[in-house]
C-alpha cells in the first residue's frame, strides 16, 4: 500500500499531465500543420520562403530553446502563460511546423504527370490540388506523421525542466523521497515503451499497407 | 478544327518551337513525326495549353487558344476558361498519368463530375460505357496499381474521351508500353480514326501511322520540315525525312 | 512592448568565457556521442543481420526499447537510477551514455536501410571476382553503405547535437545550462535566448552543410 501510495499513485498523476499535454499537442500541431501544410500547397513565393524560414529555425534550435523562448520572450508581447500552456503552445508551434513539412514533403512526392494529367482534363488549379494531389499527398504522409507523433510524445518529457509536473518531474519527485531511483526510472521507460511502441507498429504496418494494397476509393461508393 | 499559325515557343534561349503552322480538319488524324528534342510533344502540350506559347496562334473551332484579344493585345484568359478550353481537348500520355488513388472507372468520371457538373449516376454510366468501348469491362473497379501497361493506357484515352473533346491529342502514347501491349492499344486509336474523331497524335509506330493518317507532319529542331498526305511515309520528298525512316525501319 | 525594459547585450559580453567552455563541453559531448553512436549502429546493424536467431533478436530488442522513449528517460536512468543499484555515474558520462545508447539505436536502423539498399547483384559482382566475405564487406559493401546512409545520418546527428541542451538537466556544465544560469542570475533572458538560438542555428547548420557537401562529393562520384 505504501509503495502504492509513495510511487505508482504520483507517477499516475504525473502520466495524466504527460498524456494531456500530448494529446493538446498532437491534435493542434496537426490541425496547424495540415493547414499550413495545405497553404503551402497554393501559396506564393514570398508565403513558401516565409514557412520555409520558419521550419528551418524550428529545425535548427533545440526544442528546449524553443520552450524557453516561448517562456520568456511573449511575456515581453504581454502575454503571459502558466508553465502547461507555454509547453502546449510552445510544443504546439513547433509540431505544426514539422508536420507542415511532412505534409509539404507529400505534396512534392506526387509524380509531375499527375498534375498534367489532371490539368488536361480542364480542372482549374484548385481543383487539381484539392481532387487530385491533397487525396495522393495525404496517403503518402500518414506513416511519417506517425512517427512524427511518437517524436513528440517522448519530446514531451523536456517539459519537466519547466517545472510542469508531468510524468519526469514526478518521477524525480518520487526519487528524492524515497531514493528508489532504478525502479521509478524502470517504470517511466515502460510507461513510454508502453505508450510509443504500438504507435510505431500501427505506422509501420499503414506503410507496408500502402505500399502493397494500392489505394481506397476517392469517390465514394463505387 | 485545330488551327496553328506560325506557333513559336522559347525555353529561356532555347527556341523548341520555331514558326509551325498546321491545319487539322474535322474528322482527320494528323500524325506528328520527328526525332526527340523536335518539338512535337511541345506542340501537342501547346494545344492542351499545358504550355504557354509565345508567338502565333492555336485556334481550335475558330477559338484562341489560351489568350484572348482586346484592343489588338493578347492577354491570358482567366484559369477558369483555361479550364474550360482544357477540356475540349483530350489528352494522353506516354506514362499514362492515371490518378493512382482512383479506380479505373472513378478516373474517368471524375473530371465529367467535376468539370462539367455531370450528375453522378450519368456521369459513372458514361464512364462505364467509355470503358466498355475500349474493352475493360472486366477491370472498371480496378487501381491503376493493378492494371497492365496496355490497360492503363486504355484507361487513360478512356478518361480522356470522357469530357466529350473535340480534339484527342496522343503523345507517344506507346512508347512506355511493352512490345505484346501496343497493340491492344493502336486497335483503340484505330475504331476512333474509323468513327471519325479528330486526332493529333505523335508516334514512332510508322506502319501504324501509314494506315490511319489523312495527314502527316515531320518535325525537326522545332521547325515544320515536310506535310503532306499519307503517302509522304512511302514517298518522303526531303532527304531528312528520308534519313529519318530510314533509322526507325 | 518592452516597456521599461532596455537590451544590453554587455550582459552577455561579460560572461563570454563562461558561456565558451560551456560550448566546448557541448561540442565535447556532441562529438563523443556521434562518434560512439555510429560504432554501435555499426555494430548493432550486422547484429540485426545476424544469421543467429538470438543476436538478431537482441538488436532488435534494444532497438524498440530505445527509440521508443525520450532520451531524457535513459539520462535518469542512468544517473538517478544507477546509484540505487551501488553504480554512480557522474553526469557527463551519464549524458554521453544515454546519447550514445538512445542514439545507436536509431544509428543500427539507419545502417541496417543502408546495408539493405545496396543491390545483391553487388556482391555477386564481388563474388565473381573472387572476393572472400570480408573483402567483399570491406571494399563494395561498407562504402556503398555509407554513401546511402549519409543523408539519415545527418538527421541523427543533428538531433544528438540539439539533444545535449538536455544533459543540462543533470547538471553538466554544457551551453545551455550555463545561459540558464546566467538567465536567473541577470534575468537578462531575450538577450541570452537570442544568442543561444543563433549559437545553435549555426551549429546545426555547419553539420548540415558539412554534410551535404559530403553528400554532394558522393552524388559527384557516382
Amino acid at each position: 500500500m505504501e509503495w502504492y501510495t509513495g510511487m505508482v499513485a504520483p507517477l499516475m498523476r504525473g502520466l495524466l499531465v504527460t498524456v494531456e499535454l500530448a494529446t493538446l499537442v498532437l491534435v493542434l500541431g496537426s490541425i496547424g500543420g495540415v493547414l499550413f501544410g495545405v497553404l503551402w500547397g497554393i501559396a506564393g513565393p514570398v508565403v513558401r520562403a516565409a514557412m520555409t524560414i520558419a521550419i528551418m529555425l524550428s529545425r535548427g534550435i533545440p526544442l528546449l530553446v524553443q520552450v524557453f523562448i516561448v517562456f520568456f520572450v511573449l511575456p515581453f508581447f504581454g502575454v503571459e502563460f502558466t508553465g502547461f500552456t507555454t509547453a502546449v503552445v510552445a510544443l504546439s508551434l513547433f509540431a505544426a511546423a514539422t508536420i507542415t513539412e511532412i505534409v509539404r514533403g507529400g505534396i512534392l512526392a506526387v509524380p509531375h504527370g499527375q498534375m498534367d494529367a489532371a490539368r488536361s482534363v480542364g480542372f482549374t488549379y484548385y481543383q487539381v490540388m484539392r481532387i487530385v494531389i491533397f487525396p495522393q499527398a495525404f496517403r503518402s504522409i500518414l506513416p511519417p506523421l506517425i512517427t512524427q507523433f511518437v517524436f513528440l510524445i517522448k519530446a514531451t518529457s523536456i517539459i519537466s525542466l519547466l517545472g510542469v509536473p508531468e510524468i519526469m518531474l514526478a518521477g524525480r519527485e518520487v526519487i528524492e523521497r524515497t531514493l528508489l531511483g532504478f525502479q521509478v526510472m524502470a517504470m517511466i521507460w515502460l510507461i513510454y515503451t508502453a505508450i510509443c511502441y504500438p504507435l510505431t507498429i500501427v505506422g509501420r504496418r499503414l506503410e507496408a499497407n500502402f505500399q502493397r494494397r494500392g489505394f481506397r476509393p476517392a469517390l465514394g461508393e463505387p | 478544327m485545330v488551327r496553328i499559325e506560325g506557333i513559336g515557343k522559347n525555353y529561356g534561349a532555347l527556341r523548341v518551337l520555331d514558326d509551325v503552322s498546321l491545319n487539322v480538319r474535322k474528322g482527320t488524324v494528323c500524325i506528328i513525326i520527328g526525332p526527340s528534342g523536335s518539338g512535337k510533344c511541345t506542340l501537342l502540350r501547346c494545344v492542351n495549353f499545358l504550355e504557354p506559347y509565345d508567338d502565333g496562334s492555336i485556334f481550335i473551332d475558330e477559338e484562341l487558344v489560351g489568350y484572348r484579344e482586346e484592343n489588338g493585345r493578347r492577354r491570358p484568359r482567366k484559369q477558369r476558361e483555361i479550364a474550360r478550353m482544357r477540356a475540349q481537348t483530350g489528352m494522353v500520355f506516354q506514362d499514362f498519368n492515371l490518378f493512382t488513388h482512383m479506380t479505373a472507372l472513378e478516373n474517368v468520371a471524375v473530371a465529367p463530375i467535376k468539370v462539367q457538373g455531370i450528375p453522378w449516376a450519368e456521369a459513372n454510366a458514361l464512364a462505364e460505357e467509355g470503358l466498355i468501348k475500349v474493352g475493360l469491362k472486366e477491370r472498371m473497379y480496378a487501381y491503376p496499381a493493378f492494371l497492365s501497361g496496355g490497360e492503363q493506357q486504355r484507361v487513360a484515352i478512356a478518361r480522356a474521351l470522357g469530357v466529350q473533346p473535340k480534339v484527342l491529342l496522343l503523345d507517344e502514347v506507346t512508347s512506355a508500353l511493352d512490345p505484346e501491349r501496343i497493340a491492344e492499344v493502336l486497335e483503340v486509336i484505330r475504331a476512333l480514326a474509323e468513327e471519325g474523331l479528330t486526332m493529333l497524335i505523335v508516334t514512332h509506330e510508322i506502319p501504324f501511322a501509314a494506315e490511319i493518317a489523312d495527314q502527316v507532319v515531320f518535325l525537326a529542331g522545332g521547325r515544320l520540315v515536310e506535310s503532306g498526305g499519307a503517302e509522304t511515309l512511302a514517298k518522303p520528298s526531303t532527304e531528312r525525312l528520308r534519313t529519318f525512316l530510314g533509322k526507325l525501319a | 512592448m518592452f516597456e521599461g525594459y532596455f537590451l544590453y547585450w554587455g550582459a552577455v559580453w561579460d560572461v563570454l568565457p563562461k558561456m565558451a567552455k560551456g560550448l566546448l563541453i557541448t561540442l565535447e559531448i556532441g562529438v563523443m556521442s556521434i562518434a560512439l553512436g555510429l560504432g554501435v549502429g555499426v555494430a548493432g546493424a550486422l547484429a540485426r543481420n545476424s544469421s543467429r536467431r538470438a543476436v538478431a533478436t537482441a538488436a532488435l530488442v534494444y532497438v524498440e526499447i530505445m527509440r521508443n522513449s525520450p532520451s531524457l528517460v535513459k539520462m535518469y536512468f542512468i544517473y538517478f537510477g544507477l546509484p540505487s543499484l551501488g553504480i554512480y555515474p557522474g553526469p557527463l558520462l551519464s549524458a554521453v551514455a544515454a546519447l550514445v545508447l538512445h542514439n545507436g539505436a536509431y544509428m543500427t536502423e539507419i545502417v541496417r536501410g543502408g546495408l539493405a539498399a545496396i543491390p545483391r547483384t553487388q556482391v555477386l559482382a564481388a563474388r565473381s571476382l573472387g572476393m572472400g566475405t570480408w573483402t567483399t564487406f570491406q571494399v563494395v559493401i561498407l562504402p556503398q553503405a555509407f554513401d546511402n546512409v549519409l543523408p539519415s545520418l545527418s538527421n541523427n546527428w543533428v538531433e544528438i547535437v540539439k539533444d545535449t541542451s538536455l544533459t543540462g538537466a543533470l547538471s553538466v556544465r554544457e551551453f545551455f545550462h550555463v545561459v540558464e544560469e546566467q538567465i536567473s542570475a541577470t534575468l537578462r533572458s531575450f538577450e541570452f535566448l537570442t544568442v543561444a538560438a543563433v549559437v545553435y542555428l549555426v551549429l546545426t547548420a555547419s553539420l548540415s552543410g558539412a554534410l551535404r557537401t559530403a553528400e554532394a562529393r558522393i552524388k559527384y562520384r557516382r
